[in-house]
């Protein structure tokens, strides 16, 4: 009953026009900046907070917010069309999508980007509005131990992100990992791998390697085709440019998973919006009945880290709002502007500003149905740059690639190094090599050596404290049991054949 | 109608070359007069989002409001503050790229990296806008509730008290660094990536003790989550004045803060300098900055430059030292 009062409070609050005005504000911003890799939500929000610091609390909030959530939409238009990943989330929606692009199925892929979006984000809010204050202490049982034990499961996703060869998915994961490790050590402050360069000393940042990887090797790769190239089919017709029912269909259970797993890794403040998209995508991959057909475009390997990217917001508002804990570069600039706007997050905000929770809630409600009505209509105009030649679509993929790059970080070094791994995309590509594995590694690389050496420092060297804890014993558990598996199925069809073979 | 065309032009273009020369003149001769006549670029020594970027993009339109001319917030992450740092150091002493100073970058970095420019040599302090001081805070499972218990509890138990930090060679890993060896204690370093997963672990438990800002600790204090035990600056906190500070418990001297500052390039002409403090004074007057500031738990703060030069001086001292002494390196 509280929580019915406290709903319809809230869409009173955030139905007011100048409120849905900001929501829509906010959503439209978020969807840009989405699309456009390099710029981020995190440094949208932040140029933003000046703006918002006139404005009431609750308007503020639903804007901000708005560009938070709404900029995991845009981000997998270019992953899709482009095979450029808008934002880190959206690396695990290339995989899939950009091979649905190239089947003819991109109006598909991005209309089921969108519904995924929407199922995830709302059932994130529901999750939000309902399960904040007891997921609270769950958050708060996450401690280094556990946050290893989620990384190794993050890590035993490799089985299923490998292609044909398994060697070559962990020579690929473990370059991942080197990348990961270099910069300024956290503990001893040595500094690793960084060549005597003082760039290298923050390491080498995400985003560069992704984009590099994938978009500039994808146009490499391309590029030596010439001539035999041909343009990508571009269905013309609305009908044709949205998922069909069969589609649908299939990605009934990646709309569950997407939204389930994202939410509650969005809940743990130390894991993050691309883990989230990596587990839920190989959940679904180790549950489908067709693994195999997994990286050539299945609108499951869309639906499932796309609606998990999106659900994982609403996860990780719950930390911010009710401990005052930040999960990822964007959370804590929402809390910088908390501080700004004198609220101060922590276990009684919910109480003391029930307002501003409520509107904050509804608003969420309101701005998914918007970026839905936004998005679908955009899926047309979007699939049409598909229509463009090569010699104008690989320059601009070039193009948004460098500024994108530069405007993150205004490195120079940075655009060398998004060339360099370009390179490496492009080797990986003519090799063969799988390329998530290599994300994969890099994105837990870090957060998992750190896990694993803040627990040694919490147990004083004892490494039963990696087991001796009962969620990180469950974790390691399920990520043996991931990685065995396959062996156990080898075995089987050997054994299979070892009996054909003697009958 | 041709011909009057013909005459037209080279008339057009002399004008034009008049006034550019005209133009050049007036940008070496009156500098100082004209400054500052286009956007000026205030450097960010972070990515955006943080303290120190919200209050240099609250403080903007303020500046564009006193000076006529847009500040353009610059941010330039990474190095710990240096590569801003050293952008502006190499900068044309013309005023137009400005340095928004955080402590750490101009007292602890020349102790911590290899810096290719000189704080003192090449940066000239033009103000200092706000101070804040820590809180040192503790998981309300430790059994101590003032400063002396908790040394005493420290001190009978080496070694099994965890701090927590944001990362090597931050203010709050320092402050703890510094307190350690004032107090005598001895306390194992987990660093964080970032004060909020910090936060986190001490409110989880997993480390037991941190200095955290104000902004952040009110309300889990207030809250009974965590327990402010002193604060660390050289006067007691208005924010939060029943908390004695560390200095007052026994260990005078002890003061540990952050402060934010503007900087130019060394070179920069006095006149232009001049207009620049005024400006900076007036800036921390306005409502919005100081809600802004205040918010944040900082306090306006705006010693005169001889004073920012000194208090770099003695604090980059006390920071080298200890730097040797806990032996803490990053290259």
């Amino acid at each position: 009953m509280e929580i019915l009062s406290g709903l319809f409070n809230g869409f009173s609050i955030a139905l007011q026009p100048l409120n849905l005005l900001w929501c829509f504000a906010g959503v439209f911003l978020g969807t840009v900046v989405g699309i456009m890799p390099g710029l981020g939500p995190a440094a949208t929000i932040a140029m933003l907070l000046p703006l918002t610091f006139g404005m009431p609390p609750t308007s503020g909030l639903i804007m901000l917010a708005g560009i938070y959530y709404g900029a995991k939409y845009g981000g997998s238009t270019t992953a899709i069309l482009l095979n450029v990943p808008g934002e880190s989330a959206s690396v695990v929606t290339c995989l899939d999508g950009y091979q649905m692009a190239r089947n003819g199925r991109a109006g598909a892929a991005l209309g089921i980007a969108a519904i995924s979006s929407f199922v995830a984000g709302t059932v994130g809010v529901l999750g939000l509005m309902l399960l904040a204050p007891p997921l609270a202490k769950i958050a708060l049982s996450f401690s280094s131990p556990e946050y290893f034990a989620l990384m190794i499961l993050g890590l035993a996703m490799v089985v299923l992100l490998a292609g044909d060869s398994m060697i070559k998915a962990l020579l690929a994961m473990l370059f991942g990992l080197w990348i990961a490790s270099m910069g300024i050590d956290l503990f001893t402050d040595a500094s690793r791998f960084t060549f005597g360069s003082a760039e290298l000393l923050d390491g080498i940042d995400f985003v560069v390697v992704a984009i590099g990887i994938f978009a500039l090797g994808e146009v490499f790769a391309n590029m030596e085709m010439q001539g035999g190239a041909s343009l990508l089919p571009v269905p013309k017709g609305m009908r044709e440019l949205l998922p069909t029912m069969a589609e649908l269909k299939a990605c009934r259970f990646a709309f569950f998973n997407g939204s389930v797993v994202g939410f509650i890794i969005g809940v743990l403040p130390g894991a993050g919006s691309t883990i989230a998209s990596f587990i839920s995508y190989g959940l679904e991959k180790a549950v489908s009945k067709h693994p195999e057909k997994f990286g050539t475009g299945v609108p499951e390997g869309v639906a499932a880290p796309e609606g998990a990217n999106n659900s994982e917001t609403g996860g990780a508002l719950v930390p911010l709002l009710t401990l005052g804990i930040p999960g990822s570069g964007t959370t804590a600039i929402l809390l910088a502007a908390f501080v700004l706007w004198g609220l101060r997050p922590g276990p009684l905000m919910i109480q003391d500003n029930p307002e501003l929770f409520w509107g904050l809630v509804a608003s969420m409600y309101v701005g998914n149905v918007m970026l839905l009505i936004l998005n679908l209509p955009l899926i047309p105009l979007f699939a049409q740059i598909l229509k463009l030649r090569e010699y104008i679509l690989y320059p601009i993929i070039f193009g948004i690639s460098i500024v994108g790059i530069y405007t993150s970080s205004s490195s120079f070094f940075d655009c060398w190094m998004l060339s360099l791994f370009g390179l490496l995309g492009y080797l990986m590509r003519r090799l063969d090599y799988p390329t998530a594995p290599l994300i994969l590694g890099l994105v837990l690389g870090d957060s998992m050596e750190r896990a694993l050496r803040q627990s040694l420092m919490m147990s004083q060297g004892d490494l039963s404290i990696l087991y001796h804890r009962p969620i990180a014993a469950t974790l390691l558990f399920i990520s043996l049991l991931l990685v065995c598996l396959p062996l156990f199925r080898n075995f089987n069809q050997w054994r299979i054949r070892a009996i054909e073979d003697n009958g | 109608m041709s011909r009057s065309k013909i005459r037209f032009y080279p008339y057009v273009l002399n004008v034009v070359v008049i006034l550019f020369t005209i133009l050049l003149f007036c940008d070496h001769g009156f500098s100082a007069d004209f400054y500052p006549n286009r956007s000026v670029r205030l450097l960010v020594p972070f990515s955006p989002g943080g303290g120190v970027d919200a209050l240099a993009r609250i403080m903007a339109p303020r500046l564009l409001e006193l000076t006529g001319v847009v500040w353009v917030v610059d941010n330039r992450g990474g190095a710990g503050g240096n590569i801003a740092a050293e952008t502006v150091a190499r900068a044309a002493p013309d005023g137009y790229t400005v340095l928004m100073g955080f402590n750490t970058i101009l007292t602890v970095n020349p102790g911590l990296y290899k810096l290719n420019y000189s704080v003192e040599n090449d940066l000239l302090p033009v103000s200092m806008l706000a101070h804040a001081q820590y809180i040192l805070v503790v998981h309300p499972s430790v059994p101590a509730t003032s400063l002396k218990d908790f040394i005493a509890l420290a001190k009978s138990k080496p070694g099994q008290l965890n701090y927590a930090s944001a990362g090597i060679g931050t203010a709050v890993h320092l402050a703890a660094e510094l307190f350690k060896s004032r107090a005598g204690i001895d306390m194992v370093h987990l660093a964080y990536k970032g004060g909020g997963p910090a936060a986190a672990a001490v409110l989880a438990g997993e480390a037991q003790v941190i200095f955290a800002s104000v902004a952040s600790s009110v309300a889990q204090i207030k809250q009974g989550k965590l327990k402010g035990l002193a604060t660390t600056g050289s006067q007691r906190s208005k924010v939060m004045p029943e908390l004695p500070t560390v200095a007052e418990s026994g260990y005078p001297g002890f003061d540990v803060g952050s402060w934010y500052a503007l900087f130019l390039p060394a070179k920069t002409p006095s006149p232009i300098l001049h207009k620049l403090q005024t400006a900076a004074h007036k800036v921390v007057a306005f409502d919005d900055v100081q809600l802004a500031m205040s918010r944040q738990g900082l306090e306006v703060d705006v010693s005169n430059a001889q004073r920012l030069r000194d208090k770099i001086k003695s604090e980059t001292k006390v920071w080298t030292e200890l730097i040797k002494s806990a032996d803490i390196k990053l290259q």
